[in-house]
């Protein structure tokens, strides 16, 4: 474990803001681990703490561009939950050509896989506990470099390769049935 | 009708967008973003050569697609007696009744709504508050940003994803053979052959 001391959130004099995106179901969850993080002297933002009547999209826009580091608490509503894929989409977008990118930490609630998009970060689990890794989960944000898996580039590129392959025999295909259209009906 | 091995349902994604000349950009945008995350396009554009109506090839496109792209841009009228044209809102009908069919059958259809900024998209189809349609501002940045972030969304997404800087610098090749099939075609269908330019000028890993 490590040791929490009282201003590890803080960087060059100003704390890590850190964006907890979850699920309805899961505020509760997103409020208990914004309050352990406010101890450790970092701002988290949850949109469980919007105001009612605020403008939800745009708080959303503002904290993602604001935030320095992004937590994902993902359980098994959170691939239906339309609001939930609002702020992913938002994220995404804000972090699309941002280089280096944020840390992104996926953490998992039960037997849920990951979310494709943070298929090369580091994951978290609670192991079926409701115990949140803290601590790990500081240790990360503070090192953006530790939460990045190692990359399998010789298997993605020969998947790159079969998906590109299955491209240009489609294309083909349209080719050759656009010089034979008598031949090319729906019907068949 | 091509080979079931050769239209992948998972790796399929319809794009509906208008063809206009002030669109083609965003069209092609589209395409080659889709390409280079590893997923094929389609198009209403694949069979022109049928016999068959247009709105039997579209849906039977569709339904071939486990995803669907619908831009809304072009909302206004236009031409002589400024109608405005209802094929987009169609066919995103038709994708959002393939995803509700999809729960019954567990083929499943995801699909995104492009609209260019602002919120007038709330005056001309408010059945979609609620939605948060992807914005853009109709520059293939913007447009790359947000097909690009929805595609890694995807169950069906490669990964990694190629960056940013990556897929933006490789969009100009391909742009520039696109124009060049476009003026060899003259009235020519060059479909295939555009998908053939975004197989080439895809950034490889």
């Amino acid at each position: 474990m490590l040791s929490i001391s009282g201003t590890i959130g803080v960087m060059r004099g100003c704390a890590l803001k850190v964006f907890i995106s979850h699920s309805y179901e899961d505020r509760a969850v997103a409020l208990r681990l914004a309050c352990a993080l406010e101890e450790r002297t970092l701002e988290p933002w949850t949109s469980a703490r919007l105001e009612p009547g605020k403008d939800w999209k745009a708080a959303i826009t503002q904290a993602v561009s604001e935030s320095q580091g992004f937590l994902f608490l993902v359980g098994p509503q959170s691939q239906e939950d339309r609001w939930l894929q609002v702020e992913w989409q938002a994220i995404l977008e804000s972090d699309w050509d941002r280089v280096p990118q944020r840390p992104m930490i996926p953490i998992l609630f039960g037997d849920v896989a990951v979310p494709i998009f943070l298929a090369d970060r580091v994951a978290l689990s609670t192991e079926g506990s409701m115990d949140l890794p803290v601590d790990r989960i500081v240790q990360l944000l503070l090192n953006p470099e530790e939460t990045r898996l190692p990359v399998n580039y010789d298997r993605a590129r020969q998947e790159q390769k079969q998906r590109l392959d299955v491209l240009k025999q489609f294309a083909l295909s349209l080719k050759l049935a656009s010089q034979h259209p008598e031949g090319h009906s729906l019907s068949q | 009708m091509t080979p079931e091995a050769e239209r992948p349902y998972e790796k399929s994604v319809f794009i509906n967008c208008p063809y206009d000349p002030g669109f083609v950009d965003l069209f092609h945008s589209i395409v080659f973003t889709v390409v280079a995350h590893g997923f094929v396009p389609r198009s209403a554009k694949e069979s022109e050569a049928s016999a068959d109506p247009r709105i039997d090839r579209i849906a039977s496109a569709l339904a071939e697609s486990k995803y669907s792209i619908h831009d809304l841009s072009r909302f206004t009228g236009g031409g002589v007696d400024n109608f405005a044209r209802f094929n987009m809102p169609l066919e995103l009908g038709i994708a959002i009744a393939l995803r509700y069919a999809g729960r019954r059958t567990g083929r499943v259809h995801n699909w995104q709504v492009l609209v260019a900024g602002g919120y007038a998209y709330q005056r001309f189809v408010s059945d979609l508050a609620g939605f948060d349609p992807s914005m853009h501002d109709m520059t293939v940045t913007s447009i790359v940003r947000v097909v690009s972030s929805w595609l890694r969304r995807q169950p069906d997404a490669a990964t990694p994803a190629p960056s940013a800087r990556a897929v933006l610098a490789a969009y100009e090749d391909f742009r520039s053979q696109v124009e060049h099939l476009s003026q060899e075609a003259l009235d020519y269908s060059i479909w295939p052959d555009i998908l053939l330019a975004a197989y080439r000028t895809s950034p490889r890993l």
